[in-house]
Parts: structure tokens; sequence; C-alpha cells
């Protein structure tokens, strides 16, 4: 009985302690997850809305590197008008559009309907120049990451883009809307297309260094610096803002951050770093960052055996040697010539063979081609020059004619000296160039680009 | 034992007790809302739609994005708002209105898709295809690439209403089925993922009229109708001739079904619902052409007309004679064609080319030229001064019926037609309107 007693007085005491375990509130700050969630909203449409003259944004996608500026103005009821260093006319056409938050796990900025941004994301690669299906994989649907008064962090949802918006001054919301942007693309595209082995100086723990510098695709800038002889190389992407263009935080070399550069007076660029310090684009002679000797990557057995000539790529010296060997080549009848491969043999023997199409045909259907065999000639100065030693045919029509209509070809190779080289830094085109007595390239050459058969 | 029964009861009242705390359990199953602001409404749009659509129909148009409501594994973006209304309208014009007029209110308000997606890019399939349009379940139909459309530009509209009425048979084929025997017919043709690899002829030959109908027998249903309903008995005729005897007969017997499906199932004559549609589409293309003079001027893409005798209106051929005739005054020399420029000053240059008699348009060109001074009124309408002529005062005197010709009407500049490979001034009354009477050539630079 008194058991009895001891068990029923625990079952009282039991049921006492656990009848009211609840605590009093779940939530953070006592506030539902809406209620944050709806607070968090207002207070980043008010920051938004809040800027006068709008925003920059700096778009990266990292698929492909590339920054585009999308300038933005967020008004009432959820309108948004846009400008973008897109093209020539979306950065001199405002265009309005809509957006709204959206709580997708993280609260999120999401750009509704369709408008500047929308083209870099565009699946019709007609539109961005980029992946059919997937356009340049950018974002228009944004995590808000962090916020403050004069900057706001944004994530792509889907592919992960980074978006930056910057409050926008009333200078430069005039700019804009004078077309200040669209001569910014202008100018330093056309800067860029003629740019040629540019570079900045850098001086990192007293040793000074040559950073060279590549524009890529008018989107991005490439870095490359020696160290010893190792090439370090980095890059990242470009947005074209007001008088300037600003360069993504991933342009960082030894904890130097570059982060703008302009025209401080006509054609003379320069780049700045996080600490305000300037530095001036120049513009070497020959590559900064030397390319490897191109007969280590060219020859029989090599990564490339030939390099294939076509007529386009024709420099004015060279033109009147194609037209003859085209004009007076053709041994078959019905037959065009469609292009040249010149190819290094083990024994150093220049070997090139001249394509044959159906007529009208382009360089598509079977091809057919003659051949022409060369000797090196090693000249003194280190350069080379080529003898005329046999044709070969194609196996079907003799091919002994093309040795009396190639005369033209066979004087360019044995009257001249050459130096064998890369014509792009890219390394995807090379071949013979002509060389003076100073051992100079004087721009006359015959080059292709490589290929491996 | 009294004193356990009162620890129990104790014990209860505690249990019964413990809880009675007056709290707002409503709170705490508070569920997220996933939706935000983003169908914030913009003013005009939204209130158009729900006027046009919802109200009459039942159907809400969403066109803000949300990306739950699309292939979460593709890139696709939204439809530019300007897009919204003009496209919307033509799926009022050439869909639901002429459903509703033939079927009646109940079956229009009950049958269409109660969400209509509009969305601005194509779906990209992994096989190469874009997907153009799909119906889920016969609630929502989803309508791509819309922002790739002109509205101004019937031949792309019309491909959009096209996949408007393609989904709707669907819908119509899931509430009531298309006879087993419409798939029997080509059972053994369909081909799945592969239909793209058909061509067109093939696919007609086959008995499908189209490519996409020969992927499966409800695709080729769908296929059917939009292409009577949409493009209309006179189009779907000329395909089916293209078609050898197999694909005649089978299109034509399908064709058969179709039109008896609407009769026995809905109770709805194909044949006037097709005419209803047929009579609402424009005459003419409503694609404007671009004006004439946007092209056609010293600087701009076509500097001149040149005006060879073939293609002169036979109005015009008379003149040309005279002056072909009288205006030689170089001895040995024949007119071989007339030029027309307009300067930058706006006038307009008469140039008229000779060459030595008997060798066509080759040898040493000399030419004299005749200048206009020009007025425009408000509606485009010139109309020429006589203003000198060039270096050879014999062509003036010469040349009485072309400058008459010029000056005593009244032109528009045009294009002939919409391949824009000729053009030139049309003659109008004093109403505007087209005399028939032109002067017209081909554009060069």
């Amino acid at each position: 009985m008194k058991r009895i007693g001891i068990i029923m007085s625990f079952v009282f005491v039991l049921g006492m302690m656990f009848s009211c375990t609840k605590t009093e509130s779940q939530f953070i700050d006592e506030k539902t997850p809406n209620e944050r969630y709806s607070e968090f909203i207002t207070e980043v449409r008010a920051i938004l809305q809040s800027s006068e003259y709008g925003w920059i944004g700096m778009l990266r996608t990292p698929r492909n590197d590339k920054g585009f500026s999308v300038f933005m103005d967020f008004k009432e009821d959820n309108r948004v008008v846009m400008y973008s260093d897109f093209n020539t006319t979306t950065s001199n056409t405002p265009k309005e559009s809509s957006f709204g938050f959206r709580n997708t796990g993280i609260p999120s900025l999401i750009f509704d309907t369709y408008n500047y941004i929308h083209l870099l994301a565009d699946p019709n690669s007609d539109i961005n120049s980029g992946t059919s299906g997937s356009g340049l994989y950018a974002d228009f649907e944004f995590s808000i990451r962090k916020v403050s008064a004069d900057t706001i962090v944004l994530r792509g949802n889907l592919n992960n883009n980074d978006f930056l918006l910057v409050r926008l001054k009333q200078d430069e919301k005039d700019k804009l809307v004078n077309g200040v942007l669209t001569d910014d693309i202008n100018l330093f595209q056309n800067y860029f297309a003629s740019a040629e082995n540019n570079y900045i100086e850098l001086n990192i723990d007293g040793e000074s260094r040559k950073l060279a510098i590549d524009y890529v695709d008018n989107r991005g800038v490439a870095f490359q610096v020696m160290e010893g002889s190792k090439i370090v190389s980095f890059a990242g992407p470009l947005y074209y803002a007001l008088n300037e263009i600003k360069l993504g935080k991933e342009n960082t070399y030894k904890g130097v951050t570059f982060v703008r550069a302009y025209f401080k007076e006509v054609d003379k660029l320069f780049i700045v770093d996080d600490a305000g310090k300037e530095y001036e684009v120049l513009a070497a002679s020959s590559p900064i960052i030397p390319l490897p000797p191109f007969l280590d990557s060219f020859g029989d057995g090599k990564r490339y055996y030939s390099a294939e000539f076509r007529p386009n790529t024709a420099n004015a010296y060279f033109q009147p040697i194609w037209n003859a060997i085209q004009n007076e080549s053709i041994t078959k009848a019905d037959r065009h010539i469609g292009y040249l491969r010149m190819s290094l043999l083990t024994d150093g023997q220049l070997y090139i063979r001249i394509y044959r199409y159906a007529a009208g045909a382009g360089t598509t259907g079977s091809a057919s081609f003659s051949r022409l065999y060369y000797n090196p000639v090693n000249n003194s100065d280190g350069s080379v020059s080529y003898t005329y030693i046999a044709t070969g045919s194609d196996g079907g029509a003799s091919s002994s004619a093309l040795r009396s209509t190639s005369l033209e070809l066979e004087a360019f190779l044995r009257d001249n000296k050459f130096v064998w080289d890369w014509k792009n830094k890219t390394m995807t085109e090379g071949g013979l160039f002509v060389i003076d007595a100073n051992g100079e390239k004087t721009g006359v050459a015959l080059t292709g680009i490589l290929g491996t058969s | 034992m009294k004193k356990y029964l009162i620890i129990g009861t104790l014990f209860f009242f505690v249990l019964l007790n413990g809880c009675r705390k007056a709290e707002d359990l409503t709170n705490q199953v508070d569920r997220l809302d996933f939706i935000g602001d983003q169908f914030a409404l913009n003013g005009a749009i939204d209130e158009w739609l729900y006027e046009k659509f919802t109200q009459p129909y039942n159907i809400r148009v969403q066109y803000k994005w949300d990306r739950s409501e699309v292939d979460l594994s593709k890139t696709i973006t939204p439809i530019d708002e300007e897009k919204v209304r003009p496209l919307a309208e033509y799926i009022l014009k050439y869909y639901l209105e002429p459903y509703a007029a033939e079927a009646g209110e109940f079956f229009i308000k009950k049958y269409p898709a109660k969400q209509y997606l509009f969305v601005g890019s194509a779906e990209h399939n992994s096989n190469g295809t874009v997907t153009l349009g799909s119906a889920d379940k016969g609630r929502k139909v989803v309508l791509y690439r819309l922002n790739e459309i002109d509205p101004n530009n019937w031949s792309a509209v019309e491909r959009m209403l096209k996949t408007v009425h393609h989904e709707f048979a669907h819908i119509l084929d899931q509430n009531r089925r298309i006879t087993a025997e419409y798939g029997l017919l080509n059972k053994a043709d369909y081909v799945e993922d592969l239909w793209p690899n058909l061509t067109d002829q093939q696919a007609l030959d086959l008995g499908f009229i189209t490519r996409y109908a020969g992927s499966e027998p409800s695709e080729d249903f769908a296929e059917m109708v939009a292409v009577l309903l949409l493009y209309g008995q006179e189009f779907f005729d000329s395909q089916v001739a293209l078609a050898n005897a197999n694909g005649r007969a089978k299109i034509k017997q399908k064709e058969d079904m179709v039109v008896e499906y609407f009769s026995s199932q809905w109770g709805i004559n194909f044949r006037s619902l097709q005419q209803r549609i047929a009579d609402l589409k424009p005459e003419v293309p409503p694609t404007p052409l671009p004006d004439f003079l946007d092209t056609f001027g010293e600087g701009k893409s076509y500097t001149y007309l040149q005006f060879e005798s073939a293609e002169y209106s036979d109005e015009f051929q008379a003149i040309w004679d005279d002056i072909k005739n009288e205006t030689v005054v170089e001895v040995d020399r024949h007119i071989a064609y007339m030029r027309l420029y307009v300067l930058a000053t706006g006038q307009l240059q008469v140039r008229v080319y000779r060459y030595p008699a008997g060798s066509g348009q080759t040898g040493s060109v000399t030419y004299s030229s005749l200048y206009f001074d020009v007025a425009t009124d408000t509606d485009d309408i010139v109309t020429f001064t006589y203003a000198t002529s060039g270096s050879s005062a014999a062509l003036r005197t010469n040349s009485d019926n072309l400058v008459n010709f010029i000056t005593g009407h009244k032109f528009v500049w045009s294009w002939k037609d919409s391949d824009l490979t000729h053009g030139g001034l049309y003659v109008v009354d004093n109403n505007g309107e087209r005399t028939g009477v032109s002067l017209v050539g081909e554009p060069r630079s």
C-alpha cells in the first residue's frame, strides 16, 4: 500500500513537471518567419527606392567570367527603369518593367518582366552570343545577401551570378541620361580593339613586375605576370560605368585589387587600385609574356601538324600569289581551289597541300589536293628559306601542271627569309613571317589556322 | 485509501489544468508566404486582363515570372510587358470569341484552361527543338517565345495562335476522346521524339499534316485541328495536294473524323467555326512596309532608281518613247535608261543615259539631267516643279512630256510590293488614292 502511495506521488510530480514544459515562444525575436520576412523586404524596398538617382548594378556571369553593368532606378508600385552596357542602344534608352520580392527560402529580388537584365539570360543565343538554350548563364532572380544604405549584395538563384548594387550619385545619373555610357562603350571598345601588348608596372616587395593585360571579349580583363619562369594568370570581369570601367574583385594580385580604369587623357588609360594608386597602361613593342617557341608545337608528331591558309585571311602582299595559284593550278575540270595547308616534315621539308573542291560548293563536299615539297635553306641569321623540290599528285589527276602554275609561290618561299612564329597570343594561328635585314618582321607573312591533319 | 484518492484527484487536476494557458496556437502554424509581392499589379494591363479574360471566361492570364510554373531545369526568360496586351487581344479575337460564338457561354467558361502563362523565351529541348506551348492537364496553357513575336507581323502571330488552338484541341481531346480509329490509321508511322528528322514531304506522304503530327496520335489530332482552324481550309488543301496518294487519303480521312468529332462530341459545327475564324483574318499581311524614303535618297541604302523600259507602267511607256525619240542630241547615240535621284537638298534629279548607237549599254556613256523642286504635304504627298536642266539644254526642250508628267501630278513614294525590290513614284488623285499610274524602278546603291 505504501508503495502505491510512493508510485502515485511520483506520477503526480511527473505530471507536474511535464504538463507545463512549453516554452513561451518558438520564434526568433518573437516574430514569425513571415513577419521577419515582411519586415526585411519592407526595409530592402525602402532602401532601393530611397536612392533618388538609382543604382549601378554589376553582374558577373561566372560560367564565362563576363561583366555587365545594369543601371536600375526602383520606383513605386514595383516598377524599375533600366539602362545597361549590353549594347549602345540599351546604354542610351531607358526601359521600364516590373520587379518583385519573393520568399524562396531566402528573401529574393526578382525581375519578373523582361528588361535589359534578361538579355543576358535569354536562351536565344542570337540575342547575347551565348549558348543556345542557356544564353550567358545569367540570373534575374537574386537572393538578398547583404544590405546597407549604399550597397546591396545579391546572388543569382539559378546560376550563382554575383550582382552588386551601388547607389548612384546625381552627377552619375546625369551622365547616364546624357548618353555618357554609350560614349564609354565606344571609347573603351575602340581602345581595346587596337590595344597590343598592354601592361602595367607594379612594385611588389621592392621588385618591379610587369603585368600583361588582355581585354577579353570587351567584357573582362585578363592579367599575366612572370614569377621567375612561371606564368601567373588571373582574370575578372569589367563593367562599363560612367567615364570609367569598374573592375571585378577577381582582378587582384598579391593583395592589390584593381577596382577601376579610366582615361586620364586621350588614349592614356590608367588602372586604379583599391588604395587609390594609379598605374598607367603602357604598350610594349613585343609581348610581355613570351610565347613558347612556335616550332615546339608545330611539325610532324607535334601538337599541330598543319597551318591552313584561307584566302580571306590573306594579307595584301600574299593576295597576288594566291590569285596566281587559284587561277592557274586547277587541273581538274569543275573544281576550284579552297585553301592550302603547310606542314613541316621531320626532315625539315616544307610540305604544302593545295585543296580543291567541287565548283560552287565552297569548301564542302569531297576534297582533292596536290602537293608541293620544298627543302629548307638555313640562313646565317637564323632565318630559313625554302627551295622547290617536287610536286606530288593527289592520286587522281596528274598535277605536273602545278609546278608551272605555282612559280610565284615558289619565288616567294625562295627569295624571302622567314621565321616561324605564332600569329596571335591565343596560339591558334601561326606560320611563316618574312623578316628584313635587321631580323625584324616586315608584316608580310603566310600564316594559317593550326590543325592536326 | 482515501489519501490515495486525494492524490489521484490532485493528479488529474494537474493534468487537466496544467496546460490551460490562454495561448493563440494559430500563430505557430503560420504558413510561409512563398508568394511575396511578386504579383504586384501593373494597373493598366492587369485591369484589362481581368476585364477581358477573368470576368467573362474564368481565365487568369499570368505574365509575371514565376519560376515554379515552368521547367526548373531550363533556361527561360519572362515576357516583355509590351507584348502582353497585343498578343492577348489576338487570343481573344481568334480563339475565345469564335468558340464562344459557336459553342456557347457554358462551353467557353468551362473548358478553356483556367490559367494562361505567357513566357518570353522558348523552352529549349535536348533534341534541339524548342517548345512553343504546352497544355497541362487541361488546367494550364503555357505559351513560349512570345518576346520574339512582333504583334504587327501576322505570320508570327498566326504561329502563336496555332499553338493556342493546338493546346485547346488537347484539352478537348482529354475531356472527350477522339475515336481510337484516328490513331490506328497511322499506327505504325508515329515516331515520337524522332519527328524533327521527318521532312515536310515525308510527313505529308505518311499522312501527317505537319512534321510534329508524326510524333503521336494526340499531337496529330491537335495539329489537324489547329491547322484547319487557323491556317484555314485553303492552306490545308494546298498541303494535302503535295502529299502522295497514301498521305492524301489518310489526311482526308482524319479531317472527316475531326469534323465528326466536333459535331458528335461537342455539338460544334466545325466548318462554321472554321469559317468564322477565316473571316477574321486580315486580307493582306498587316505588316507595314518601311517608309520608301527611309532607304532611298542621297546617303541612304539606295541612291537611285533605275528605269529600264521593261519596268515602266503602260501609262508611262508613251512618255518614255517620247524621251527616247526626241532627246538624243548627240549623233550616233541612243537612250538606254533613266535614273531618278533624291538629292540631299530634297530636289529630284532625272538623269537620261545615252550610249553609242548599236552598242546596248556598253561603251562610254553620257547623260543629261533635269532637276525638280519638291513640296511635301502632311500626308506625304509630293508635288514637283521644274527647276533647271543640267549641262544639256536640249533635253529640256525635248522632254516636255516628261516634265509635264512629273509636274502635272501628285505622287507618293512607295514600294511596289512587299519584297521591296521595286518602288518609286505613284500618282494619286485629289483624295490621295492611287490612280494606277506610276513611275516604278529598281532601287540601287
